[in-house]
């Protein structure tokens, strides 16, 4: 009958508007849920016979996928910047405010205020404790701002280990996803409520990493890390990360693609199939909160303490170190130099030079080494591209120390000797047109009272720095952490003036010598602190390559805070697009709502039309 | 008007209000400390040149300390350096006219005054600044001079200048003659010499000239690093005519030297610094 059918019709409409009204309503109550998409209600007709009535279709998501793809991407980016900013910021704080007494360039500035009214006045013990406590509070400062570059990079090790926490939850929680929705073949409510979900967990994994999002065939969706290697698949369990914090983390301890050799952790990526990959050797996490941490542990804060490092190293050996110039030997058409060795602590170099029978010249470090393990070293020398480098193990007397040379230089037409106690001669060799231009010997002082204005004014623990190469790494490496006032002079304050056992109480000799290095004394500093080209080295004096670091730091400090601000705008633009293209729209679901309840009042209006026609049909 | 979800426009609303609350906490810190920014990073591109312009002040402030410490030194330098002159010229003046008196001390009126200035003097070498004797040169931790009784007295095993003195003046005076030997080494000739090689003690040979005429010749001083420095004074040539002169330098153990002029005379008994010529120049050399 067709009443019948107009009422089922009718009917139907009326399920129709009441499941939108649902859907509207939940987008109304859903309006500021964050990543909520909104949602709407398809609705077919359908047609049987004669009759046609209507249906309702799946709940789709008014989802911009162009637009959410780019915001993932951005959110890694914009996360990276904050938190590159947020540790450039603490770093900041490290150098202590500009100007304040607390600053590490007044500090030093200090120090050599003080030894200059000790040259005025040598004789003063007040004028003597002073410099000695300048010199404490600063090697306090430089011990203070290392150990607060390693708690960064501590606190930046902790942080990898919650991200990646973190991310683990969220790859897991995405592959779970992935497998219920696969089972639903409608999209009902429950599904597009668990792709929201799943949208929420891809942001918050772009937060912590540089991920890439492919969309697949029955809602799948597979997620790469940016160099390719895959994270999640469809219909497989999440791949998993894991790191291996490290507690107590120094200066030397250092990242290495080598796990025994590394003193960090490192971030391990197991895929379904079992194969374990350094996530960080392939470089495959560049971006999101994890990247800023791994860049700023493994390279921006050993760099920043390389400065200081490289700072407290120059100003120790400024005033400790003695060179001593070889004189000239000549006998039988050999001709070259001789220098005393005697002194030479582990670290100390002899300096040669010569021009080969090519005209060419060349410069030759021969380090002192008493390790022998760490040889050969590295050559050319990190400081200056063009000399060559060769250790050479003292612990074996002169004998040993003239024979390694002979082996090692030989070739270059050089011919060394040891003409008496610990005196070393280098000299051209028998019928060999070298010519040997300097040999110089540069010795640390160990004593206060050597008879020389050098002396071992700071000290590395217990011991004399003097830049050895030991088996765990270049003394230098946390010589700021470590660096301290000589006890010796803590006890007598009176060393900085007496420099032999008769030095009159009122000689200005050593307290000059102190001020001009310090203030005036230029020394070459390793491009190893990212400060000078690896070509031409930073050369100059303590307080300019104190104002380079404080420069550079500052500005790589200030390019971080911009970076995360234009970060943030992109972001910001994004969202807002998004919002706009996905979000809910109170008005437009207010109009709906009108014309729901429209849709719902005319339905309801058939089926009284249908009673009407009922009842006149049974009155006839 | 539309109604937005927080997420939307207001959120980047909410951002910028929270931006321009930070800018203006940073501008009332400005306000506040006087200072551009409390890191590094806020003092813009030219944040080296604070450090290098930092570094400067301290030493142009070093310097200040330093000439301002310097000056008092000078100051006071210059008052005890005036001190010391005045009592050289009042001992100076009241030396030229007064009468040589000695009363019950054993001493005369200028002797005590010169003592007392003498100490004024020591006083003013020993001033200080602060902890330093500034006349003390490399050691501003000792006295400069030491106390007017120390000198003169001495103390303990240290001799006093007293002492000294007395032994000097018996030590250079041995034989009366300055520790002079005088001997004739051929009948008419006369030998002056030093009694040792290098003495320091006793009068110096400085030379010797003369104006002898009839054949009289001089020599010397010879004699180092071998034997003593001695001159000869040789008259076998002939005899002096009356009025001919030797002169004979020495070098006093003070520093100064002082001439002795002989002068031939034919009168018996000579006066003082004369010779008489005898009648063979044997005799004259005697005489000499």
């Amino acid at each position: 009958m067709s009443l019948t059918q107009a009422l089922n019709a009718a009917t139907a409409g009326l399920n129709v508007t009441q499941q939108a009204l649902s859907v509207t309503a939940g987008n109304v109550a859903n309006a500021q849920t964050p990543g909520y998409v909104r949602k709407s209600l398809e609705q077919q007709e359908s047609a049987a016979g004669t009759s046609i009535s209507v249906v309702t279709g799946a709940i789709t998501r008014s989802l911009n996928a162009l637009v959410q793809s780019q915001l993932q991407t951005q959110t890694s980016g914009a996360s990276y910047a904050t938190k590159l900013s947020q540790i450039y910021q603490q770093l900041q704080n490290v150098y202590g405010t500009p100007g304040s007494p607390s600053a590490l360039d007044t500090l030093f500035n200090n120090f050599t205020s003080a030894l200059q009214s000790l040259q005025s006045n040598p004789s003063s013990s007040t004028a003597q404790s002073n410099a000695i406590n300048a010199a404490q509070v600063l090697t306090q400062q430089l011990n203070q701002a290392s150990d607060g570059i390693q708690t960064l990079r501590e606190s930046a090790e902790q942080g990898i280990s919650t991200d990646v926490q973190a991310a683990n939850n969220a790859l897991k929680q995405i592959a779970s996803i992935n497998a219920q929705v696969t089972n639903t073949s409608s999209a009902d409510a429950a599904t597009t409520s668990l792709l929201d979900q799943r949208d929420q967990d891809v942001s918050q994994l772009a937060q912590l990493m540089d991920i890439k999002v492919v969309q697949g065939q029955n809602n799948q969706i597979y997620v790469y890390t940016s160099s390719g290697t895959q994270l999640v698949g469809a219909g497989q369990a999440a791949a998993q990360l894991a790191f291996n914090p490290q507690g107590a983390i120094t200066a030397s301890t250092l990242w290495n693609a080598d796990p025994t050799k590394s003193g960090v952790g490192t971030i391990t990526l197991t895929t379904p199939g079992g194969t374990p990959i350094d996530l960080i050797a392939t470089g495959a996490i560049q971006s999101g909160e994890i990247g800023a941490y791994l860049q700023m542990r493994d390279s921006i804060l050993p760099q920043a303490q390389t400065q200081l490092d490289q700072f407290a190293a120059n100003m120790s050996q400024a005033l400790s170190d003695v060179t001593t110039q070889g004189t000239a030997v000549s006998s039988a058409g050999q001709n070259g130099f001789s220098v005393d060795t005697a002194g030479m602590q582990p670290g100390n170099a002899l300096q040669l030079a010569y021009t080969d029978s090519l005209n060419v010249k060349h410069t030759v470090s021969l380090v002192d080494v008493n390790n022998p393990s760490v040889l050969p070293l590295p050559s050319p020398s990190a400081t200056n591209p063009n000399e060559q480098v060769i250790g050479i193990n003292f612990s074996g007397g002169m004998a040993s120390v003239v024979s390694q040379l002979n082996t090692a230089l030989a070739s270059a037409g050089l011919q060394f000797s040891n003409p008496s106690g610990t005196t070393l001669q280098a000299v051209n060799a028998v019928a060999s047109t070298t010519t040997v231009n300097s040999l110089s010997a540069t010795a640390t002082m160990t004593s206060l009272t050597s008879g020389n204005s050098q002396l071992p004014l700071f000290v590395d623990g217990n011991a004399v720095y003097s830049g050895a190469i030991n088996p765990t790494g270049p003394e230098q490496v946390g010589f700021a952490q470590r660096i301290s006032v000589n006890p010796a002079l803590l006890a007598s304050p009176n060393g900085l003036v007496a420099f032999s056992a008769g030095t009159a109480s009122g000689d200005p000799t050593r307290p000059t010598f102190l001020y001009r290095q310090l203030a005036n004394g230029s020394s070459v500093f390793s491009p190893a602190t990212g400060i000078g080209g690896t070509s031409s080295p930073f050369s100059g004096t303590l307080s300019s390559f104190l104002g380079q670091v404080m420069g550079q730091q500052g500005q790589a400090a200030a390019n971080a805070s911009n970076l995360q601000q234009g970060q943030q705008v992109v972001l910001n633009s994004l969202q807002q697009r998004m919002d706009t293209d996905s979000g809910v729209n109170i008005d437009t679901e207010m109009t709906k709502l009108l014309s729901l309840q429209n849709t719902y009042a005319a339905n309801a209006r058939v089926f009284s039309v249908v009673q009407q026609m009922y009842q006149t049909l049974l009155q006839m | 008007m539309s109604i937005q979800g927080v997420s939307g426009i207001s959120s980047s609303m909410i951002g910028s209000l929270v931006d321009l609350n930070n800018q203006l906490n940073d501008l009332q810190q400005e306000l506040g400390t006087g200072q551009k920014s409390q890191t590094y990073a806020g003092l813009g591109v030219q944040r080296g040149l604070t450090v290098g312009l930092q570094s400067q002040l301290a030493a142009i402030g070093g310097f200040d300390d330093t000439i301002t410490a310097v000056g008092t030194q000078l100051s006071v330098a210059q008052t005890a350096l005036q001190g010391i002159a005045t009592s050289a010229d009042t001992v100076k003046q009241s030396a030229i006219n007064s009468p040589f008196k000695i009363d019950q001390t054993g001493q005369t009126t200028d002797q005590q005054s010169a003592q007392g200035q003498l100490d004024q003097m020591l006083g003013a070498l020993n001033t200080q600044v602060g902890n330093n004797y500034i006349f003390s040169g490399m050691s501003p931790d000792k006295p400069s001079v030491a106390s007017l009784s120390q000198i003169l007295n001495g103390s303990g095993t240290a001799a006093g200048f007293k002492q000294v003195l007395s032994e000097r003046q018996q030590a250079d005076g041995v034989g009366a003659q300055g520790r002079l030997l005088i001997t004739s080494p051929g009948a008419s000739q006369v030998a002056i010499a030093e009694d040792a090689l290098n003495s320091p003690f006793g009068l110096k040979l400085a030379g010797v000239t003369s104006s002898l005429t009839g054949g009289g010749t001089v020599s010397g001083p010879s004699g180092p690093p071998v034997n003593p420095n001695s001159i000869t004074v040789d008259f076998s040539g002939g005899n002096p005519s009356p009025g001919d002169t030797v002169k004979l330098a020495f070098n006093l153990p003070d520093g100064s030297t002082q001439d002795l002029t002989l002068t031939a005379t034919s009168s018996s008994p000579p006066g003082a610094g004369q010779f008489t010529i005898g009648a063979t120049t044997a005799q004259t050399a005697t005489n000499f």
